[in-house]
């Protein structure tokens, strides 16, 4: 990661990463709780990061002596992207934008990727571009879904496209803004270079859109449209296949025998992430019967022979941030070796289900997994251990449902009014822990079955009042 | 008029059954704890020889009754009276114990006919002292016997573990429950 010096240029940042925000002048309390906000909800979009490598520096303008420690900020970093808070109308002369507050996460989403955006110096015209009035910012293009052999899952008009934080580059005077922005939050669905599809095992089918976006088309953050319900398609800035095994450091022979397997779940070997390489090490542990170490500069991570265990010595929020980070293969190396379990530096040991499971709800942070068939009924091998996993809203409703009867992706968000989010992180959850499959013959008509007839109102309320007293704290 | 409803925690000795009710239970619950006189004393000094009894007011007029069986097989008696009628049944099993899993099996089949028409949950306690078998192994053995349930790891002293596996037990019953 390219860090900005104090006073020097700031970072050219390549479209698609977050763009980092610094934090100045709040108490620990609400940056932290701005941080768990942004790493679950906008971890493509945002990063928090320290003053010193930041793209956007937000600061609270309320707070005694905010006026000064701005003034010394600009001193450090002058040409840094700054974003005030306030709860007054403030005159924000020195700023890129205010935010009232409250803040909502939107706003603040909106807020920096605009002004983040409006410190880009002027491309060449893209198509996207073309088709936008003189003097606008330019508008990613609507998605074009691609027919397919089955009708699409999620219908081309509510298929918003997916925002990408725009690239950082230097400055141009531009009048501080009160931004608003539009309509909603930016999208979930992130792009990239096609991944590897997965699809249901026993069926080869397209995935259900597929969007056809030029590739260096920049959204603009003002004309953000409403979130989509889904993202049907979210592929993954993939490498090659056989570069990242062998950048992965794993034995060649052992990842192509056992790299290519793919099993129940159907879940794409090596797709460049944290995720991809800890399945690699339970395979390898697996077939050759030997505990597998991977060793990264921040610790190692150890998969016990069985595979049904694993330790490590770092720490659940570096973790987190290496699950984020794609193409991280890349800084792994892999070995193998007969010794005792766990070692003796591992500070955490947990069920490999537990581990691949986090990894699985961070990696794609609310996104599905790349080519997900939505519209196809999901069901789950066994219930997840759920309550030593990482917790996601709805887990045990989602869960009954999809053991009970295969419910596809849509409808689940549909009849469990689950935030749509939750669902996607528990079935990329669950995907990555090995759990998911796509009963065949399971059909979609299924999905809207009604309880099971007989099932009366008062056990059902009764059952709810359980519930309800289940969750007091 | 009260209306009361019950489940059922069953298990062998020292599986956390009278600890999950305690953690559960809106009032003190009623143990039937007593100094222990046989192989359960290496265990633990006490064990439970009657029931052990926890509730949970769910509304003025409703209450939930959470009956803990005894561990012990010479206690076999209580364990039909106590199933007639509970909503579902919890089974707790030491995943320390010498073999965890013959455990599971053993309880999952006095209670099978019982777990296959109501519900069924299986908590896996003591996870700390011995991380294996995994919950694979309870699934399968599960599954070798027709019986399908969420089974957890938890510890029986953290009411929102608990909590969940109950809370999973329900759903089980009523999948769409909440919708």
């Amino acid at each position: 990661m390219t860090l900005e010096a104090p006073g020097g240029a700031a970072p050219r940042r390549p479209t698609g990463e977050p763009v980092r925000i610094a934090v100045l002048g709040m108490p620990e309390r609400a940056v932290h709780a701005l941080q768990i906000l942004v790493e679950r909800q906008v971890p493509r979009l945002l990063e928090l990061v320290p003053a010193d490598a930041a793209d956007v520096t937000l600061i609270d303008l309320d707070r005694y002596g905010s006026r000064e420690l701005l003034e010394e900020h600009r001193r450090a970093f002058p040409h840094r992207i700054i974003v005030g808070t306030s709860l007054h109308d403030h005159p924000g002369d020195e700023l890129d934008a205010v935010i009232g507050k409250p803040i909502r996460l939107d706003d603040l989403t909106a807020t920096v990727l605009a002004a983040a955006r409006r410190r880009r110096p002027p491309a060449a015209p893209t198509p996207a571009d073309a088709t936008q009035p003189s003097g606008r910012p330019p508008v990613e293009p609507p998605v074009v879904a691609t027919p397919t052999a089955r009708p699409p899952a999620v219908s081309p008009p509510t298929v918003s496209p997916p925002v990408a934080p725009p690239a950082v580059d230097r400055p141009a005077a531009h009048p501080p803004t009160r931004h608003s922005p539009p309509v909603g939050a930016p999208a979930f669905g992130h792009r990239g270079p096609d991944a590897p599809a997965i699809t249901a095992p026993g069926r080869d089918l397209p995935p259900a859109v597929t969007p056809a976006v030029p590739a260096t088309t920049t959204p603009a953050a003002d004309d953000v449209t409403a979130r989509p319900e889904l993202v049907a398609w979210a592929p993954h800035r993939n490498a090659e296949l056989s570069t990242r095994r062998a950048a992965a450091g794993i034995n060649a022979r052992a990842a192509g025998t056992y790299a290519t397997d793919d099993d129940r779940v159907g879940y794409p070997p090596g797709d460049g992430s944290l995720l991809a390489v800890v399945r690699q090490a339970l395979r390898t542990a697996q077939a050759k019967g030997r505990t597998t170490e991977l060793r990264h500069s921040t610790g190692t991570i150890v998969v016990e022979q069985s595979g049904q265990l694993a330790a490590t010595d770092i720490d659940a929020h570096r973790l987190r941030r290496l699950a984020r980070q794609h193409g991280a293969d890349a800084r792994w190396t892999a070995r193998t070796w007969r010794g005792p379990f766990p070692p003796p530096q591992a500070s955490h040991l947990l069920t490999t289900e537990q581990l691949l499971w986090q990894l699985g709800a961070w990696t794609y942070g609310g996104e599905l997994p790349p080519g997900t068939p939505v519209d196809l009924p999901v069901g789950l091998r066994r219930w997840p251990d759920l309550a030593r996993h990482l917790p996601i809203p709805g887990a045990v409703r989602i869960a009954a449902r999809w053991m009970d009867r295969p419910t596809s992706v849509e409808a689940t968000v549909e009849l469990l009014d689950i935030d749509p989010r939750h669902v996607h992180t528990f079935l990329a959850a669950a995907w990555a822990a090995g759990l998911v499959t796509f009963p065949v013959g399971a059909t979609r008509e299924g999905d809207g079955r009604e309880a099971t007839p007989g099932r009366d109102g008062t056990r059902r309320r009764l059952l709810g009042s359980i519930l309800a007293r289940l969750r007091e704290r | 008029m009260l209306n009361t409803y019950k489940i059922l925690f069953t298990g062998p000795v020292g599986a956390g059954k009278t600890t999950a009710i305690t953690s559960l239970s809106d009032t003190p619950p009623v143990l039937t704890e007593s100094l222990a006189s046989d192989g359960t004393m290496r265990r633990k000094p006490t064990t439970t020889v009657a029931l052990d009894y926890g509730v949970m007011r769910l509304s003025v007029k409703d209450q939930l009754h959470l009956y803990g069986t005894p561990g012990q097989e010479r206690f076999d008696f209580m364990w039909d009276i106590l199933g007639q009628g509970a909503l579902g049944l919890v089974v707790l099993v030491d995943n320390a114990a010498p073999d965890p899993v013959g455990d599971l099996r053993h309880f999952a089949g006095i209670y099978r006919s019982f777990a296959e028409t109501t519900g069924l949950a299986v908590g896996v306690t003591r996870t700390d002292l011995r991380a294996t078998p995994g919950v694979e192994a309870y699934v399968e053995a599960l599954a070798a016997m027709g019986l399908r349930a969420p089974v957890f790891r938890i510890d029986a002293r953290r009411r929102h573990e608990v909590a969940l596996l109950v809370e999973a037990l329900l759903y089980t019953l009523e999948p769409d429950l909440d919708a």
